[in-house]
């Protein structure tokens, strides 16, 4: 994050996918909103959808730091094997669902990384803090509406 | 260590507040008509009833709302039953409840881990034959089959089978063997099929043969290497086995009518009674949470790979 | 060799007599052990050498009863003190052997220990479940043997988790475990193949010490000759799940006789002649299913007689300790062996080196690193993986850049390849032109393609579900190098016949091949962009040492004909000698010294490069024995005060060094 362009590139990611969220929870809460005929529950279900996305950024920001829900899948510690003796576990995909990075490796890595893209990190952060924002929004939100 | 724990409980605080706020705010969705018992709902017109709500605050700002719930229950006062038993504290019914709830929820937890891991040892000791097929059968079973299906069938035929009482009486001992049973046997295929496919994946290792090379009998590497390391991950899953035993706990304590939590949150539902739905919900919800993250503490009480990583 | 001499006069401790294991594998029968025969007398150190999937490790492991459970010995005998082991039915009889008697030590020590369980009681474990011994009793014994295994502090240490101890000390306590029993015979399966070259020799000297101390009888398995020449008494050569030559370390190294033994000598980089091809074996080992039929390694060996088609050799005696399973020791053969002794003699003896690089004619710096820095945030604290690094590499150069695993030397190739972007500092050049940051997309494109990377694991870099053409195809597809679907298909057919592929491998899958077929691919993939230079990470460090050869001798024969420059990373400096012009070497994320390659060998300065440079094991008995690896620590400069600097010493060697150790480095060459 030196570089002032990927730092923008960066809060642009954020902005960009808290507006999406934004943008598909509203309409979302005004519909039910409509459907019960009142503004009194369209605030409540702005409210309901912001803590909604509250919990599911927090719990995103959760899985990020290595936390599991179930607790049984074992994150993988830092591999301690000589790289001789690597076997790395591939992940077995039919050929339909394959995604780029599936396609390869090292090489896609090295030579076709696209510049858009941040480094892991930051593209995981940016997906959770813009859940929050998206949550915390909604329900800033809500205040504007008169009961 | 002690940061790692800190940082722990600090997360689960967040953890807890965060969820009760979103459940809190979601049950701001329920029906407005779960506010009254039914007598009154229909005696009374809608304008009469609004004014009722606003007085009482129910038409508020959600937020606002939860400022005064967390003022009342700071004073131990978490509001009335409406429908289900009018008028009654819900403090009261939950004081009555929980003891029962508990009772049954702890006695299934220990069933589930003692006769989870040794399922699962025997299903290790006898890899490939009998055993393990039998024990595969049995988690295979639970796991495909609603859970309703079998719990039925286990109350109708089992309870004949083996002369037990269909339902539960407080004051007979015998009536409580089947219920807690029941609320363990999905515990029991998980811990089973955790512990086997834990032990089984640490006899593949470099460790394990080298424990063998060193001359310790099968059943020494077993028990001292093996049986050690594949326990402590399952150790995770203890607090969070809370979850599926209050989930469990909704329809068996209905099955068997056990007067528990479970059963009263279910005809509160039922009932439309808003106010205990709200306590009780929230109450679990705060409860699973706590019992995931206890997991975690508890793992670093029982890893050592855990202290080191801290201590660098 | 004083001490072999006595061997014989001894009644071997175990004798194991045409050794048959099958392994039954999915109804398949695998024949991993073909009749083996070895002796092992009292004290001595037996090397076991071959390829892999020769069957050393499964031969070794059926004297502890330790086969995984398809394989079973089918015939033959194996004889201890007496009784034959291969009788032996229940867990209880191997019991008294297994780990009391005959204990084994494995290769990666990161794995051999429990990580949940102290290292004090891994070991107390062994000696009270043999001798009954009380726990405070046992506890005293494993602190005494971890004193023995020259782990300092052994009390507190006693305490501590495995996960506290570095590869070499973890290496030193699975010793300890081992020996914890005094057995009689300690195996050790490819003991130092995982832990860096200045470890290793630490470690084999451990045990050479321990073996006169507590006069042990040590096997050696192992795939690397260096180490064979530093500590075997005798050797015995293994191939297709035979034991096809055996000798005292002398006379194998000096006098091979079976020309699988001379091939595999012979592939040896430390021992080829720069600027021509290594020697390398043609194709793989015998696949064991099938029933192998006269000498196993004729349809290898371009000098085959026709007899080794079809019958099977015997063994034939050279000396009282020498004796070898070819045809070409029949008497019959004698004029046969004589033409072709003499054809080697004289192709050695023609081969001059090469010229070197020629630097004075001011070559072109096709890259420049200036300052480089690396830095990674891990688990809150930042660190330096790469730190104020300075070089330039030439046109058409191989520079190498060697290192021990962590000195940051894949980090330094990765930050040239542009796979790190905001954390690095410092600018690097690619002819002339700065490749760090912001480019625009004409340059950036242009970059991907004549910048190229080759893998350390040839595997994990291909896509298993890809098909060979379009792997290497897919550089072409990206950037739309091709005219029409045949021109894409001659370029891949061009590329494959360049890098010795058969044409008809295109429509297969990677894992349809074996290593250094892998390793061709993944050559391919990146040639197909016409790359002018290739940083080649670690290539051939995961294969066999006649693998290594034909990859060795196929990057320097891309290297003559399309002009490429390498950078080429390696923790091996005896390869690296064979293949390089310059030699950086690498410690802790700083290069300390580079030089020309010869220069660097000659004149090392730097108290790293020296310890490193002695630590390289050497196939040649003789240098080995009497050899004595220096230990480097850090923490002998003082740069508290007077801050290092890269300073180029004589022209073209660079070494660094602060004030002090400079003046002395000076006064070290003048002497020279």
């Amino acid at each position: 994050m030196t570089e002032k362009t990927s730092k923008k590139r960066y809060f642009r990611l954020i902005y960009g996918r808290t507006l999406r969220y934004f943008g598909s929870a509203l309409p979302l809460c005004a519909i039910v909103g409509a459907l019960y005929g009142d503004r009194l529950r369209f605030v409540f279900a702005l409210c309901a959808a912001g803590g909604a996305f509250l919990c599911w950024g927090w719990f995103t920001y959760l899985c990020f730091t290595g936390w599991r829900l179930f607790g049984l899948d074992r994150t993988p510690g830092a591999k301690h094997v000589p790289f001789f003796h690597r076997r790395e576990k591939k992940r077995i995909r039919p050929s339909f669902a394959m995604k780029e990075e599936d396609f390869d490796d090292d090489l896609s890595h090295a030579i076709t990384l696209r510049e858009e893209e941040l480094d892991e990190y930051h593209r995981v952060r940016a997906r959770w803090l813009a859940r929050a924002f998206c949550g915390a929004l909604l329900i800033a939100v809500s205040f504007f509406i008169r009961l | 260590m002690r940061k790692y724990i800190l940082s722990r409980i600090l997360r689960s605080l967040i953890t807890v507040a965060i969820v009760f706020v979103a459940v809190f705010m979601l049950l701001r969705l329920m029906p407005l008509s779960g506010y009254f018992p039914q007598e009154i709902l229909k005696e009374t017109d809608e304008a009469t009833r609004m004014t009722y709500l606003r007085n009482q605050g129910l038409l508020d700002h959600p937020l606002l709302q939860l400022w005064r719930f967390l003022q009342r229950l700071f004073q131990g006062d978490l509001g009335r039953s409406l429908t289900v038993y009018p008028k009654v504290p819900i403090s009261t019914l939950l004081k009555e409840k929980i003891p029962v709830t508990a009772a049954f929820g702890f006695a299934s937890m220990v069933t589930g881990i003692v006769l989870g891991i040794a399922l699962g040892l025997l299903m290790v000791r006898y890899k490939d034959k009998w055993g393990d097929r039998a024990g595969t059968v049995y988690i295979l079973l639970v796991r495909a089959i609603p859970s309703l299906i079998y719990l039925f069938f286990i109350q109708v035929w089992v309870s004949k089978w083996f002369h037990l009482p269909l339902v539960f009486y407080k004051n007979r001992p015998s009536s409580w063997i089947l219920p807690t049973i029941c609320l363990s046997l999905g515990s029991i295929a998980y811990y089973a099929l955790w512990l086997r496919r834990f032990m089984v994946d640490e006899e593949n290792r470099d460790y394990v043969k080298f424990a063998q090379v060193k001359g310790l009998s099968k059943k020494e590497v077993l028990r001292r290497h093996v049986f050690k390391n594949a326990v402590i991950p399952l150790t995770v899953y203890i607090p969070t086995d809370l979850l599926f035993i209050i989930s469990g706990s909704l329809i068996i304590e209905t099955l068997y009518a056990i007067p528990g939590t479970g059963g009263l949150l279910t005809s509160a539902i039922k009932a439309q009674d808003n106010n205990l739905v709200q306590v009780i919900v929230l109450m679990y919800a705060v409860l699973s949470v706590v019992g995931v993250f206890l997991g975690d503490l508890l793992v670093a009480f029982v890893d050592p790979r855990i202290k080191l990583t801290e201590g660098e | 060799m004083t001490e072999t001499a006595c061997f014989h006069g001894a009644e071997p401790i175990l004798s194991a007599k045409n050794v048959e294991i099958k392994f039954n594998l999915r109804g398949k029968v695998l024949t991993a052990v073909r009749g083996a025969s070895l002796d092992l007398y009292p004290g001595e150190t037996l090397a076991i050498v071959g390829e892999s999937g020769c069957g050393k490790s499964v031969f070794t492991k059926s004297f502890i009863g330790m086969l995984d459970k398809n394989g079973s010995v089918t015939g033959g005998q194996i004889l201890y003190r007496g009784e034959d082991l291969t009788q032996y039915t229940t867990e209880a009889e191997w019991l008294r052997i297994r780990g009391k008697k005959i204990a084994m030590v494995f290769q990666d020590p990161m794995t051999s220990l429990n990580p949940v369980r102290t290292i004090g009681e891994q070991i107390t474990e062994v000696i009270t479940w043999h001798f009954g011994t009380e726990h405070e009793q046992a506890k005293r014994e494993a602190v005494n043997l971890l004193k023995r295994v020259g782990i300092t502090d052994a009390e507190s240490r006693y305490r501590q988790y495995p996960g506290e101890f570095s590869g070499g000390m973890r290496q030193r306590v699975v010793i300890a475990a081992a020996i914890a029993c005094r057995p009689e015979i300690l195996i050790c399966d490819e003991p130092t193949t995982a832990l860096d070259v200045t470890v290793q020799a630490q470690i084999l000297q451990l045990i050479r010490r321990l073996q006169k101390e507590l006069n042990m009888t040590v096997v050696y398995i192992t795939h690397d000759l260096g180490v064979v020449a530093n500590v075997a008494d005798r050797v015995s050569v293994m191939y297709a799940g035979q034991i096809i030559e055996h000798g005292t370390v002398h006379e194998i190294f000096q006098q091979p006789a079976h020309p699988y033994t001379k091939a595999l000598l012979r592939s040896l980089p430390q021992l080829g002649v720069k600027g021509h091809a290594l020697y390398s074996i043609n194709g793989t080992p015998p696949n064991l299913f099938k029933e192998i039929a006269g000498d196993a390694f004729a349809p290898r060996n371009p000098e085959a007689m026709e007899i080794d088609f079809e019958q099977e050799p015997p063994s034939f005696p050279l000396s009282e300790t020498h004796w070898a399973k070819t045809w070409l020791l029949h008497p019959y053969a004698r004029e046969y062996r004589a033409a072709l002794d003499e054809r080697d003699f004289h192709i050695h003896e023609q081969r001059q080196p090469e010229q070197a690089f020629d630097y004075s004619g001011n070559p072109e710096k096709l890259l420049q690193v200036r300052d480089l820095s690396v830095r990674f945030k891990l688990a809150g604290k930042e660190f330096s993986a790469v730190d104020h690094v300075n070089f330039d590499v030439y046109k058409g150069e191989t520079l190498s850049l060697v290192g021990e695993s962590g000195s940051g030397k894949t980090t330094i190739g990765r930050a040239i390849m542009r796979i790190y972007q905001s954390n690095v500092t410092g600018q690097i050049l690619y002819k002339g032109r700065p490749i760090t940051g912001k480019l625009d997309k004409e340059t950036v494109r242009r970059l991907r393609m004549e910048m190229q990377m080759i893998f350390q694991d040839p595997m994990a870099s291909l896509n298993e579900r890809a098909k060979v053409d379009y792997i290497i195809s897919e550089g072409l597809y990206n950037y739309h190098l091709y005219k029409n679907k045949a021109d894409r298909n001659r370029k891949v057919a061009e590329i494959m016949d360049e890098v010795g592929l058969s044409k008809d491998f295109s429509s297969r899958f990677p894992h349809e091949f074996s290593g250094g077929q892998r390793q061709r691919i993944g050559i391919a993939r990146s040639l197909v962009m016409n790359p002018d230079f290739i940083v080649a990470d670690e290539p051939i460090s995961a294969l066999d040492v006649s693998i290594r050869a034909q990859v060795i001798n196929l990057l320097n024969k891309l290297k003559r004909e399309r002009g490429l420059t390498y950078l080429f990373i390696a923790h091996d400096l005896s390869v690296v000698r064979f293949i390089s012009d310059r030699i950086a070497v690498i410690n802790k994320g700083r290069i300390v010294e580079l030089a020309a390659c010869e220069e660097l060998f000659r004149h090392p300065l730097h108290p790293y490069t020296k310890a490193l440079l002695s630590a390289v094991p050497y196939p040649d008995p003789d240098t080995e024995r009497d050899k004595n690896p220096l230990v480097y620590d850090r923490r002998m400069h003082n740069y508290d005060a007077d801050k290092p600097q890269w300073v180029e010493i004589v022209p073209g060697h660079f070494v660094l060094g602060n004030g002090e150790e400079l003046a002395l480095y000076r006064k070290e060459i003048e002497a020279s």
